[in-house]
């Protein structure tokens, strides 16, 4: 198991980062856009008022007194020639008393250009020229709009991507250490099979060679052919518990093989009818097989165990790339979901660590059942 | 702390980028109260406005001048007749020259106006046009651009006033549907306009084919080789409006505070002089009636 949620911590620290990101996107190009274009409006503004400067200025060569009477012709001329058209004009003489001319209404939010008419090196008028701003709002509104659902697009990406990423990893990292859990597990299995063939059962089989041998020189019969007995208990318990945690036939047989015999088996030693019903499997991995073979010796335990059945079904077969198993019984099922036992909880636990899942019915009237799904 | 530092100077930078971008000039500053009326120059008198009478008056003012008359006459350049009329109201000129009605806005600042006489309006053309006169009916088509060419061939360039000069609407009194015309011809901006009389005389008498609305005393008074066509028949001439035969004149006058006119009472008793008449009619105007001055 991952000690900790990988895709939650990575979310979390990734949460802000792509909000930072998305903020910075949303916010710079309409700034930049607009920036730039109140500059070029602003050299606009400053430009035009120049060029009226200038044409005041030969204006007021002409007419050096009373050159702003004149302004009103020389702007209907700007006008004729649309060079006033959406512009705001002011011209103010050098004491400052404004040039009465028809223009275009001042804009509510108005970018200024000025510009100085000097006659002989001393001003002679300021020329202001007023331009409309609304259109460079509005257009800085529509791309902070647009790139508004670019960043919140953009954002989701880089997002969803890494933290999709980061959860397909952790599932991975989960699956592999469920495997090497069972591996260890079925490892240890081994290991402890063998001690116990290698030492209690070699110890058992010597002390009931040696007490055969020892048979006839002793007076008490009875006594021998107990001891004899309780030896061979012994020895049978042991070679079961050896069976039982490292079944011989999984290597020997195969799953579907092993299965069989194990049903076989089980069916003489508990009076259980066991049918099995096995379709064409592919090459199951090692640790697919030991889980099932698993499976169906912990149901069918709880099947003789607590479902006072008569007969018990194994099915095993493959759909969709998905190998299903299903062990279910006739019998009255009197254990219930909330308290399953070490037995069905290993069943979910097999199925999960292998990317799969285990679904466990236990009802009164149809007995136990488990069906398991698990990827191939 | 290092980062508060580094915040620092991030917005410093974001501060100074957006001050970079916000340049821009600061509107101008409230107007100054309306202007007040300047003081009259001791030595000279004053005159400017409508271009239609600054021939008459230079003229005038020369004859003054060479009589000895006091104060000297100084004509302005032209400022058209609303300059000239805002001018004098301002107290920059003393008398204004004024070649149309005056607005209800203008007659409201309380100017004295003194009739001078009345300026011949006619269609000019430059001095080798084919033709000697035009039929009423011709002149609208030639302004819409209907009609390009005369009937020797040659390219018509017909030519503008400025919406505001005074000519038009006195032509308009002639030719009928000339004033439609040539408002569609603004629209188009498809003439060339001209916006002062000295601009019009030398467009006239520099384009071949050309023809405007032109006032004839600057023609007689400047002596311009310019050639006046005659309307439906008829020659525009001060006898001509005098036998309202022709119908194509503008009234001239001046205008003035009432506290100046004492110091222009001089000059304007000259003009009303049998001999200012006679000088008047030979620039080509027709005198005002004998009428009283204030």
């Amino acid at each position: 198991m991952i000690p900790f949620d990988l895709t939650g911590w990575f979310r979390r620290r990734m949460l802000p980062l792509v909000a930072l990101s998305a903020l910075i996107l949303q916010v710079s190009a309409p700034t930049a856009y607009y920036l730039t274009k109140r500059h070029e409006l602003w050299q606009q503004a400053h430009a035009e008022a120049t060029r009226t400067a200038m044409l005041l200025h030969g204006e007021i060569e002409q007419r050096p007194i009373l050159w702003r009477y004149n302004v009103p012709k020389l702007m209907e001329r700007l006008a004729a020639e649309g060079m006033l058209h959406g512009r705001f004009l002011d011209i103010r003489t050098s004491s400052g008393q404004v040039v009465p001319i028809d223009t275009t209404a001042l804009p509510r939010r108005a970018l200024w250009g000025r510009a100085e008419v000097l006659i002989g090196g001393e001003p002679a008028a300021t020329v202001w020229v007023a331009l409309d701003m609304a259109p460079l709002l509005h257009g800085t509104l529509q791309l902070a709009i647009g790139f508004a659902g670019l960043a919140l697009a953009l954002a989701v990406v880089l997002y969803w991507v890494p933290v999709h990423t980061v959860a397909i990893a952790q599932r991975r990292i989960k699956t592999l250490l469920g495997e090497l859990a069972l591996t260890i597990q079925e490892e240890d299995r081994r290991r402890i099979a063998r001690d116990l063939h290698d030492g209690a059962g070699q110890a058992l089989t010597a002390a009931r060679l040696r007490l055969q041998a020892l048979g006839s020189t002793v007076s008490d019969q009875s006594a021998v052919a107990e001891i004899a007995k309780l030896l061979d208990n012994a020895l049978g318990e042991v070679r079961r518990s050896v069976y039982s945690l490292s079944p011989p036939a999984l290597s020997e047989l195969g799953l579907v093989g092993a299965l069989a015999r194990h049903c076989e088996t089980f069916a003489a030693a508990t009076g259980l009818k066991v049918i099995c019903e096995f379709s064409e499997l592919p090459a199951l991995r090692p640790k697919v097989e030991t889980a099932c073979y698993r499976i169906v010796q912990e149901a069918l335990a709880n099947s003789a165990r607590h479902a006072n059945a008569r007969r018990a079904w194994v099915q095993l077969g493959q759909e969709d790339g998905v190998l299903r198993l299903s062990i279910y019984d006739d019998g009255v099922a009197t254990i219930t979901a909330s308290r399953e036992g070490l037995g069905l909880l290993g069943i979910r636990e097999r199925a999960r660590l292998l990317d799969g899942q285990a679904d466990v019915t236990v009802s009164p009237d149809k007995g136990l059942r488990v069906e398991v799904t698990i990827p191939l | 702390m290092k980062s508060v530092r580094c915040s620092s100077w991030l917005v410093l930078i974001l501060l100074g980028v957006l001050g970079a971008g916000c340049a821009g000039e600061l509107p101008p500053p409230p107007p100054r109260p309306a202007v007040t009326v300047g003081q009259p120059d001791r030595d000279a008198l004053h005159l400017g406005g409508t271009g239609a009478m600054t021939p008459l008056v230079t003229l005038l003012g020369e004859e003054w001048t060479r009589r000895g008359g006091i104060p000297r006459i100084l004509v302005e350049e032209s400022i058209g007749s609303g300059g000239g009329i805002r001018a004098t109201y301002d107290g920059a000129i003393d008398l204004g020259m004024v070649s149309r009605p005056l607005s209800t806005d203008e007659v409201s600042l309380g100017l004295v106006s003194i009739p001078v006489g009345r300026d011949v309006v006619a269609i000019v053309a430059h001095p080798g046009l084919y033709a000697d006169g035009f039929l009423a009916a011709e002149l609208p088509a030639l302004y819409r651009g209907e009609q390009k060419r005369f009937a020797d061939g040659s390219v018509a360039v017909p030519l503008l006033r400025d919406r505001s000069e005074s000519a038009n609407s006195a032509l308009d009194r002639v030719v009928a549907g000339l004033a439609e015309a040539r408002e569609q011809a603004y629209k188009q901006r498809r003439l060339r306009v001209l916006y002062n009389d000295r601009a019009m005389a030398e467009a006239l008498a520099g384009t071949p084919g050309s023809f405007g609305v032109f006032s004839l005393s600057w023609l007689l008074a400047y002596r311009l080789p310019l050639k006046v066509l005659s309307i439906d028949g008829v020659h525009p001439s001060p006898q001509a409006v005098a036998d309202r035969h022709y119908h194509g004149s503008r009234e001239l006058y001046f205008v003035a505070r009432p506290e100046r006119l004492a110091r222009a009472r001089a000059f304007l008793d000259f003009i009303r002089s049998p001999e200012a008449k006679t000088l008047v009619r030979s620039y080509g105007y027709l005198p005002a009636e004998a009428a009283g001055v204030p």
